[in-house]
């Protein structure tokens, strides 16, 4: 079940767009091909389930990194006698000592302890994979399409959004008319702390910097300190800690470097306005098609969209420029 | 002792100065192809600056430039040509020794500037950049511009670079509020995975770096120095004594080449003159 929130937002499911001006940026190639996570699964008596169902809500269900929310928890085991059960992924209990504890003090009784069970991360898109992937992994729910879900779990403010896109292609062009080669500009926004909005510019050109103080290598220094200024000041109520949960703003598709940036800083979302074929790294088009934010060999994640609405006219660079 | 060796080991110094400062155990040095010399040098900052990006090896492009005064994108596009290529002072002069593979975003940086070559300890399995996990720094990369590829090589001091990993995630764990598996605690001083050197250099390559006669750790994904060997291959006092002198002694030998003034940056008149019209 995903939080629905309470928002009017008009989305496009199919082509994946958001209030016809938002489009998402992922990776869909490899989506119906399933990735799978280890899971502590326990065979028990029938009998026995009311009890690991209440263990499931009560201690690992809401605390687990991995939602499982789209799989069956309980299924028959060969001899039909017996019930094996999905407690946790091995994300949440990391060893064997560790998941003894919970089952004795949780008062359950299991007959082993199932070391291998193996499912997918995230549903399929389509229902007719589900019957498919239900026999050759584990029992699935079919709850719609995964990115469907997670479309309408992420929270837009349009105004703001709207806001800083203006702020920036601003910027940007004011940039480019003072004589800057490489009019690009990244807005960081701590979630904690709004209002304080940090803009910054590329400065490679500028002889007290180097040519890799692209705008968004150069906005991540300026959050850090920030951050290390505010360290000693207990009223400081924003963010302490790398960009975590921060929305980035840029003018254009950063580059590889860039986009590992924000990996390392931990940010929740990029929207950038133009795209760069070249050189970009982020749109599965773009560039060697590395995807980034969503490349499953690096793990970690942030939302990326493209504003494909006309309103904002960034200056245009050569192509072979990185962003 | 091969002076690629020498260079490494300076770097291994760094990262355990690293880990004494409470910092990922991650260093680099930059050396200069022409003259064979250590030009700058950088140590992971991560935790001291409060940035995620302050990895060792652009600590040590930002200590290049402010000591060099090389800005590098005077030349415009994506390209840092400095000078000529090879030439001392240039970027394409630069080969960066650091312990451990350079990341998704150090790799992309390393080649948008333009250095020559890497050499790597161990591999970076979540992140690697040059080959673990993308391959920046590959000639099928061209997302990156008109800077040319560089070739990576791992494996010098590559179980030394390990060990110091291992140290820290130790420390860390120990220092988490939920310490967990304090039984776990023992490091691993033996096992340390397979090399698959395939993934990062070809066969003939490595021939030409280490050797024909060391081939069958190539076929063999095997450690350069490794089991059978005293010790596990290891040179434990490297990796267990402090360097508390390692970046004093760094910088005077930066302050000493300075001095002598056989390396500059070329363009460093010409970039001044363009700094008017941007100001
Ligand atoms: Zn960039
Ligand atoms: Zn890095």
């Amino acid at each position: 079940m995903v939080k629905k929130c309470n928002n009017t937002l008009k989305i496009d499911y199919k082509k994946c767009i958001v209030e016809e001006r938002l489009l998402q940026i992922v990776n869909l190639e490899n989506v119906n091909e399933a990735d799978l996570v280890d899971v502590w699964a326990i065979d028990i008596e029938p009998r026995e389930s009311r009890k690991v169902i209440d263990l499931i809500r009560c201690h690992t269900q809401d605390q687990d990194p991995i939602n499982l929310q789209h799989i069956k928890r309980i299924k028959k085991s060969h001899d039909n006698k017996t019930l094996i059960t999905v407690v946790a992924s091995k994300e949440l209990i990391s060893d064997l000592s560790e998941l003894e504890c919970l089952l004795k003090k949780e008062e359950i009784n299991y007959k082993s302890v199932i070391e291998d069970v193996k499912v997918p991360r995230i549903g399929p898109s389509t229902k007719e994979l589900i019957t498919e992937w239900s026999t050759k992994y584990w029992p699935i729910n079919w709850n719609g399409n995964p990115n469907d879900q997670i479309l309408t779990s992420y929270e837009f403010d349009m105004d703001l959004i709207k806001d800083l896109l203006g702020r920036i292609t601003a910027k940007a062009s004011s940039e480019q008319l003072t004589g800057n080669r490489f009019p690009i500009v990244s807005a960081f926004v701590d979630p904690k702390d709004k209002a304080n909005v940090l803009f910054a510019t590329d400065k490679r050109c500028n002889p007290s910097y180097n040519m890799l103080d692209h705008s968004i290598m150069r906005g991540i220094r300026k959050v850090a300190e920030r951050q290390k200024a505010n360290a000693f000041n207990k009223t400081f109520t924003g963010t302490t800690y790398l960009c975590v949960d921060y929305d980035v703003y840029t003018t254009h598709e950063p580059c590889s470097m860039c986009a590992m940036a924000l990996i390392h800083s931990r940010v929740k979302r990029c929207i950038f306005i133009k795209d760069m074929p070249e050189t970009g790294s982020l749109k599965v088009g773009s560039g060697d098609g590395y995807c980034i934010h969503s490349n499953k060999a690096l793990n970690s994640k942030y939302e990326v969209f493209q504003w494909i609405g006309s309103e904002y006219d960034v200056p245009k660079l050569s192509k072979s420029t990185c962003t | 002792m091969t002076e690629d060796e020498l260079f490494m080991r300076d770097a291994v110094r760094l990262a355990r100065h690293a880990l004494d400062h409470g910092e990922t155990p991650v260093a680099c040095v930059f050396v200069s192809r022409a003259l064979r010399e250590v030009v700058a040098f950088g140590v992971n900052a991560t935790s001291r600056d409060h940035c995620g990006t302050a990895h060792a090896e652009l600590q040590a492009i930002r200590q290049w430039q402010e000591r060099w005064g090389g800005s590098g994108g005077a030349s415009g596009g994506t390209g840092g040509e400095a000078t000529g290529t090879g030439v001392p002072g240039s970027f394409s002069d630069l080969c960066v020794y650091v312990t451990v593979e350079p990341c998704v975003m150090c790799a992309s940086a390393l080649r948008q500037i333009g250095v020559s070559k890497v050499y790597f300890g161990c591999a970076n399995d979540r992140f690697g950049g040059n080959g673990t996990v993308l391959s920046l720094n590959s000639p099928q990369s061209r997302s990156l511009g008109a800077t040319p590829p560089y070739a990576a090589v791992p494996g010098l001091f590559r179980r030394e670079a390990i060990m110091l990993l291992r140290y820290f995630y130790v420390r860390e764990n120990d220092k988490a509020p939920q310490a967990r598996s304090k039984g776990n605690r023992d490091i691993n001083t033996r096992d340390f995975p397979p090399l698959h050197w395939g993934r990062y250099i070809g066969r003939e390559e490595f021939g030409r770096e280490f050797g024909s006669r060391e081939l069958h750790r190539y076929d063999d994904d095997l450690d350069l120095a490794g089991d059978g060997v005293a010790d596990h291959g290891i040179d434990w006092t490297l990796i267990d004594s402090r360097h508390d002198r390692i970046v004093d002694a760094l910088t005077e030998r930066l302050d000493t080449l300075e001095r002598s003034g056989r390396y500059h940056f070329g363009k460093k008149r010409k970039i001044a003159a363009e700094s008017n019209i941007i100001t």
